[in-house]
C-alpha cells in the first residue's frame, strides 16, 4: 500500500522541484469502432496548470477521466508515480487526486454539507467524520464560497452553486492532483475569477491542477501549459503565448480570431473579426 | 473565499455534530418504537392472553403466546426489518428512491419458485418446507439471471441492470399465470394465497436461522454506510472519492438480495415495507445511510409487526393478507408526509 501514496504537498514549501505526477505513453480509447483518443504521449508535473483544450469531441473529457482512473479499458499506459492508474486502490488513489464532474445528477434529498464532506470518505477511519475532517470540510468550503448554502438540499442549488459545491467536495479531499471538467461552465463572472485564482493558488502550493474548458481566454490566463486536442490526437502542447496563434485557431477550431498579446503578459483572443 | 483559512484555529464549538446527534436520536426513537411493538402485539389478538398465566406455562394462555403470536410477531419483526434495509440499498444502489426489494425480480422469481414447488407438490427439500426451498431458489437464480444480463465487460450498470430486472419480472409474473392457468382449484387456491403473502408462525429453530442470516447481512450492510451515500450520488463520483465500485455494488446487490429472498421465500411477496419505510425516514433524519440504514432495520421491523397484528384483528377470526395492511395503514400516512414535507424528497 506505501507505495502508492503520494505526499500531499506542503503548502510552505515552495521548492523549485518539478517532480512528475503522470507519464502517459501512447494513450488511447476506443469505445466499439470509433476510436475518441490515440496515441497521447506526454508527462505532467507538480506545479503545474493545464488546460485541455479542442472541438466538440476531441477527446478532452475522455483524457481527463482516463487521468482520474475512471476509464478501465484505455489503450496505452498512463502511469501516475509509476503505477498504472486503473492499478492503485481506489482508496490511496482518491487521496492523491481529486476529480471535479461537470455536473452531478442527485436523486437523494444530501445538504450541500454532506455532498462536500463526502470527499473525505478515503481519509474516514471511524463511522462519522473526525474533527480533522470537518476542518477539510470547512477550508474546502471556504475556497469554494459556499458554506452560505452549506445546508440547503443539493438538489435546491443553481448550476453555479452546484459547480461550486463538487469543487469544495474535490478540496475537501486535500488531493495533490485536482483534475475539472469544464468547472466554470455555470459560474458568474465573479466566481469565474475567484476560482480561476484558488487554483492558481493551489498551483503555486504544489498541486497539479488539470483542466477542460472551452475558453480559450480562460485557458490562457490560467495555464502555464495548453493541450491542444483534435479528433483524437495531440495537436499541440506548450505554453499559452507558443499555442494561441491565430493560425492555429482557426486550423483547429475553425474560426477567425485576432489574439492581442503585450509584453510580459497572457495572450488574450477576439473571434469573428 | 479565504484562502488562508487555517484548520488549527477551530475551536471544537464551531464543529457541526449533526449526523452523530441524528444518529442517536433516530437509532433511540427507533429502538423505542420497536420494544413496544415486541412488547404489545403478541399480547393482542382475538383471544385476550393473560401474561401472568402465559409465563406460569398454564394452558391455553402459554401455547397462544409462545406457540402462535410470538413466533409470528418475532418473524414479522425480523421480515419487516430486512425488506426495509433491502429497499434502503436497492433504492441506493440503483439510484431510484422508488426501487423496491422486488424491482429486479427477486420477488417473482421467489413466486415462481413457488408456485413450481406448488404444482409438483414437492412437500420438503433439505429437510425444509419445498415451497421455501424453490422460492429462495427462485429468487437467487433470478437475481443471477439479473446481474448476468445487466452486467457488460466485467462492470454492472444500474441503468441496465434494472431495465432487465423489469424484463425478468414480467417473464416471472407471466409464467406464473400461465402454471395457474392449468392448475387444480386447490392449487390454485394455494397459488393465490402464497402470492398475497402472509405471517405465519415458525419454529424457534427456523427463527434463529432467518436472524443469523438477517444480523449477519444488516451488520454487513450497515459497516458500508459510508459507501451507499457515494454510490446513491453516483458510480463515478463514489470511485473519484475512494470507493472500489464494483466490488462494494455487488456486495451491496447480494446482501439486497439475500434480505429479500430469504424473507419473501417464507412469507411470500409483502408490498410496500421496503418503499415506505426508507422514504419516511429519509423525510425525518436525511439521506444519509449511516443513521438511514440502521433506523430502517429497527422501524421497518416494528411497522411489519405493528401491520401484521392489525391483520390478525381487523377481521377476526379471518386472517387478512398482511400486504393489504401495510398498504392501507402506510399509503395514507405516507401521502400525509409528503404533503408536509415534499419538497424534501
Amino acid at each position: 500500500m506505501k507505495a502508492f501514496a503520494l505526499p500531499a504537498p506542503a503548502p510552505s514549501a515552495l521548492a523549485p522541484e518539478r517532480r512528475t505526477l503522470y507519464s502517459l505513453n501512447g494513450v488511447g480509447m476506443r469505445y466499439g469502432e470509433s476510436t475518441v483518443l490515440r496515441e497521447v504521449t506526454l508527462d505532467l508535473h507538480a506545479r503545474e496548470a493545464v488546460a485541455i483544450v479542442g472541438p466538440n469531441g476531441a477527446g478532452k473529457s475522455t483524457l481527463l477521466q482516463i487521468l482520474a482512473g475512471l476509464l478501465p479499458g484505455h489503450l496505452g499506459a498512463c502511469q501516475l508515480n509509476g503505477i498504472e492508474v486503473n492499478r492503485w486502490p481506489r482508496r490511496d488513489f482518491a487521496r492523491a487526486v481529486g476529480f471535479i464532474p461537470q455536473n452531478v445528477q442527485m436523486e437523494f434529498p444530501f445538504s450541500v454539507e454532506e455532498v462536500v464532506a463526502m470527499g473525505r470518505h478515503a481519509h474516514a477511519a471511524g463511522l462519522f467524520e473526525t474533527a480533522e475532517d470537518w476542518a477539510a470540510v470547512e477550508d474546502a468550503m471556504a475556497l469554494a464560497d459556499c458554506a452560505a448554502f452549506r445546508h440547503r438540499d443539493f438538489r435546491s442549488l443553481s448550476g453555479g452553486e452546484r459547480q461550486r459545491a463538487i469543487l469544495a467536495s474535490a478540496l475537501a479531499q486535500r488531493p495533490c492532483i485536482l483534475l475539472l471538467d469544464e468547472p466554470t461552465t455555470w459560474l458568474d463572472l465573479r466566481h469565474q475569477v475567484e476560482i480561476h485564482r484558488v487554483l492558481n493558488t493551489l498551483r503555486d502550493e504544489g498541486l497539479l491542477v488539470v483542466m477542460v474548458t472551452h475558453d480559450l481566454n480562460l485557458a490562457a490566463g490560467f495555464s502555464d501549459r495548453v493541450l491542444v486536442l483534435e479528433r483524437g490526437r495531440l495537436a499541440a502542447d506548450g505554453r499559452p503565448e507558443e499555442i494561441f496563434t491565430e493560425d492555429l485557431i482557426e486550423r483547429i477550431f475553425r474560426v477567425k480570431a485576432t489574439v492581442h498579446r503585450e509584453a510580459g503578459a497572457k495572450p488574450w483572443m477576439l473571434y469573428g473579426r | 473565499m479565504a484562502a488562508e483559512s487555517s484548520p488549527a484555529s477551530r475551536s471544537p464549538a464551531s464543529i457541526p455534530l449533526a449526523a452523530p446527534r441524528r444518529f442517536t436520536i433516530g437509532i433511540l426513537s427507533s429502538l423505542a418504537l420497536l420494544l413496544l411493538a415486541l412488547a404489545l402485539t403478541p399480547l393482542i389478538g382475538s383471544v385476550p392472553v393473560d401474561l401472568g398465566a402465559a409465563l406460569a406455562g398454564r394452558s391455553p394462555d402459554a401455547e397462544i403466546l409462545f406457540q402462535a403470536r410470538l413466533p409470528r410477531v418475532l418473524l414479522a419483526l425480523l421480515a419487516g426489518g430486512a425488506l426495509a434495509v433491502a429497499g434502503v440499498l436497492f433504492q441506493a444502489l440503483l439510484r431510484n428512491p422508488l426501487a423496491t426489494p422486488y424491482t429486479l425480480g427477486v420477488s417473482s422469481g421467489a413466486s415462481l419458485g413457488a408456485v413450481i414447488a406448488i404444482i409438483t407438490g414437492l412437500r420438503s427439500a433439505f429437510a425444509l418446507p419445498g415451497v421455501w426451498v424453490c422460492a429462495f431458489a427462485g429468487a437467487f437464480l433470478t437475481l443471477a439471471v439479473v446481474i448476468g444480463a445487466g452486467r457488460s465487460a466485467g462492470r454492472i450498470s444500474a441503468f441496465t441492470l434494472l431495465l432487465a430486472g423489469v424484463s425478468v419480472n414480467a417473464i416471472c409474473i407471466a409464467v406464473v399465470l400461465f402454471l395457474q392457468y392449468f392448475s387444480s382449484l386447490a392449487q390454485s387456491f394455494a397459488i393465490v394465497r402464497w402470492l398475497m403473502g402472509g405471517v405465519e408462525p415458525v419454529s424457534y429453530s427456523t427463527l434463529a436461522a432467518i436472524a443469523a442470516l438477517v444480523g449477519v447481512v444488516v451488520a454487513y450492510a450497515f459497516s458500508q454506510a459510508r459507501n451507499w451515500n457515494l454510490l446513491a450520488v453516483g458510480e463515478s463520483w463514489g470511485a473519484s472519492r475512494g470507493v472500489s465500485v464494483q466490488r462494494v455494488m455487488m456486495g451491496g446487490y447480494l446482501s439486497a438480495s439475500l434480505l429479500t429472498g430469504a424473507v419473501t421465500a417464507i412469507t411470500g411477496p409483502i408490498g410496500f415495507v421496503g418503499l415506505i419505510v426508507p422514504h419516511a425516514l429519509r423525510i425525518l433524519l436525511g439521506p444519509d445511510h449511516r443513521v438511514l440504514l440502521p433506523c430502517a432495520f429497527l422501524v421497518g421491523a416494528a411497522f411489519l409487526a405493528v401491520c401484521d397484528t392489525a391483520a390478525r384483528v381487523m377481521l377476526s377470526p379471518a386472517d387478512v393478507p398482511v400486504g393489504v395492511v401495510t398498504a392501507l395503514l402506510g399509503g395514507p400516512f405516507f401521502i400525509l408526509l409528503l404533503r408536509r414535507r415534499g419538497r424534501n424528497l
